[in-house]
């Protein structure tokens, strides 16, 4: 059991005390396989705080979430036995601007940040961050840089770094390709999945680009309101009618193969067939 | 941190937010003025309720601004027991002898050891334990089998007492009426009202403008800043980071790995809204026109001449007073 999450709401509260309700009855079970899990759903819809549940970061209003056999819920962390470290260094949170969170002086000092919190000695602690930042690409040339004088891209892979310094048995990642040009979104996309391929990590990663979903993704979870509708392979979800209702758009590809039936007028719907046989079959057709 | 009422505007209506901000300023200043002057207790009292009876008619609730209060109430107890004990002019209200033997000595620390231990538990405000503390004390020292080493006076004195309460309901005033300003005004109201009352400081060459809009900016970022500040405190948590535990030399790095951060982010925000004002045409020290003007109406007229009339009122109880 890796992360279970039973009948999990949770509401904030806003500054003239009204609540607003985030996510609603959440039932959700991952980690056991070893898995790339795509998180989608509009704007809004409780993607970022079901994430923050997976670590502790937040409590939920009702409900129990449960992080390697850790229960989390109202009565567990008010005892002051409950310590929320340990429940981090199994899940690792990368957040959509992480960038933000840099403060040190040098990219190493930065990325040693994390193990040293969870109370490993000065040397190794720079030991696994100097391996957590040939895993993200950054060779020695960066490890002595600050922080601050690197693009875009490079910050992310730092802050990244930073997490997987602390060997989290599940990675999630909250829109971790955004303001990246295509180039470096399908460079660091890459670079997840030869992680997760190493490493045998459970990953999490929101996105809105279904494309993304399309090429990593073995299941998908779709966020719609608040709610959880939809748990399974992204295969069943592109056929399903509530597609449009959920504001999810198809992948590029199937665009093209829902283009290529309607034109060519076929009955049996193209999805499963591979590369090849659609290649096949623009050609046959062409020659008509 | 969510729960900071100081400076943030929370939507309403009632005359309070409708009134024009210069009146209310002016009225904040005012009433200031008319607490520093009020030398009678029972005024003081009088003073207190008209400010809390204001609550109920400007349908701003009183939790809201016991909020307001909460960071303060150290402050307010320490200077009215700072006042009490120190303050030794007047007549003797009460003198209690306390009489320090082995019994109450032994029972106090067995009391803080046990608070320590138990504040972990249970939760404790260091007043109600200041407050059984005192009462084991003074109980104990009535028993006169036990032989006292130490015998020394509680003395509380008229004057004392007074400016004891004085100060507290003075401040409690002050910070009710401030925070009554900041719940029921917008931040660019707020700052629009100060430009148009610093005004007359014009003359003397003060950049009154520039004044209320860094003001006014300042203001308006307290709520965002707070929110950026607690985004980076998950992503810290999420490196391990307990802001809750740690030693002395842990906690000094915590708070270095959210300062920093919130300082970059003070810089790029305050770049890029210098770019955005700038992109607008904004040139410091031009005369602007406002989308919304200010008009006067006639509650403005009658809260101005409450606030005169209450400066006065003061003015001459005081010198009837004395
Ligand atoms: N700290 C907060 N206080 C109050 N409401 C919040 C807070 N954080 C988020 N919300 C609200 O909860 C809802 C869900 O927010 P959340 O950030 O989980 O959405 P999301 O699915 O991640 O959206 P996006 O794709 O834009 O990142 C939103 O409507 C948001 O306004
Ligand atoms: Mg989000």
């Amino acid at each position: 059991m890796a992360i279970r999450l039973d009948a999990v709401s949770h509401r904030y509260t806003s500054m003239d005390g009204s609540f607003f309700q985030a996510i609603t009855d959440i039932h959700l079970e991952l980690g056991q396989q070893k898995e790339m899990i795509a998180l989608v759903g509009e704007t809004g819809s409780g993607k970022s705080t079901l994430v923050q549940h997976f670590n502790a970061l937040l409590t939920p209003s009702s409900g129990t979430v449960e992080v390697m056999g850790i229960k989390i819920n109202q009565e567990t962390v008010k005892a002051k036995s409950f310590k929320k470290t340990p429940i981090r260094q199994h899940v690792g949170l990368v957040f959509q601007f992480p960038e933000y969170q840099l403060f040190e002086e040098t990219v190493l000092k930065d990325v040693s940040f994390g193990p040293k919190n969870l109370g490993l000695k000065e040397n190794e602690a720079i030991l696994k961050a100097k391996e957590a930042l040939f895993q993200v690409g950054l060779n020695e040339t960066y490890f002595e840089r600050s922080p601050f004088q690197l693009s875009g891209g490079e910050k992310k892979r730092v802050s990244i770094a930073g997490i997987l310094a602390m060997e989290p048995d599940i990675l999630i990642l909250d829109e971790p390709t955004s303001g990246l040009d295509p180039a470096g979104q399908k460079a660091l996309m890459d670079l997840f999945l030869s992680i997760h391929q190493k490493t045998k990590t459970t990953m999490v990663f929101i996105t809105h680009d279904m494309n993304v979903v399309y090429r990593y993704a073995k299941r998908i979870l779709v966020m719609h309101q608040s709610k959880l509708v939809y748990d399974g392979t992204p295969q069943e979800l592109y056929q399903m009618p509530e597609l449009r209702t959920w504001n999810l758009d198809l992948p590029d590809s199937l665009k093209l193969q829902t283009f290529i039936a309607q034109t060519l007028q076929l009955k049996e719907s193209l999805l499963e067939s591979s590369v090849d046989d659609l290649i096949t079959l623009i050609k046959e057709e062409g020659r008509l | 941190m969510k729960n900071i009422v100081i400076g943030r505007y929370i939507p309403g209506n009632s005359f309070l937010y409708r009134l024009d901000p210069r009146v209310k300023l002016i009225a904040l200043v005012l009433l200031f003025a008319a607490t520093f002057i009020i030398s009678d207790i029972w005024v003081m009292v009088g003073a207190l309720g008209f400010v809390i009876a204001l609550l109920p008619i400007g349908k701003i609730s009183l939790k809201r601004v016991f909020q307001g209060l909460k960071p303060l109430l150290f402050l307010l107890i320490f200077t009215f027991v700072f006042q009490i004990l120190f303050n030794t002019q007047g007549r003797l209200l009460i003198a209690i002898p306390l009489q320090f033997n082995i019994v109450n000595t032994l029972l106090a620390f067995a009391l803080f050891g046990s608070w320590l231990f138990l504040k972990r538990k249970i939760k404790f405000t260091f007043l109600s334990f200041l407050l059984v503390l005192g009462l084991i004390v003074y109980g104990f020292s009535e028993l006169t089998m036990f032989v006292p080493y130490n015998t020394s006076t509680l003395a509380v004195y008229e004057t004392g007492l007074t400016m004891a309460l004085f100060i507290l309901l003075r401040l409690i005033i002050i910070v009710t009426l401030s925070t009554v300003l900041t719940i029921s005004t917008k931040p660019t109201d707020l700052n629009l009202g100060l430009e148009r009352v610093l005004k007359p400081l014009k003359l003397v060459r003060v950049n009154t403008e520039e004044i209320a809009m860094i003001i006014g900016i300042a203001l308006r970022y307290i709520p965002t800043l707070l929110d950026e500040a607690n985004k980076i405190m998950l992503a810290q948590a999420s490196r391990g980071v307990d802001f809750q535990e740690g030693k002395f030399k842990d906690k000094v790095v915590q708070i270095i790995s959210l300062l920093v951060p919130m300082f970059i982010i003070s810089f790029q925000r305050s770049d890029e809204l210098a770019n955005a004002m700038e992109a607008r045409c904004f040139v410091p020290g031009k005369p602007r026109t406002r989308l919304n003007q200010l008009t006067w109406k006639p509650i403005d007229s009658l809260v101005l001449g409450i606030s005169i009339m209450s400066v006065i009122t003061s003015i001459t109880l005081r010198i009837l007073g004395s």
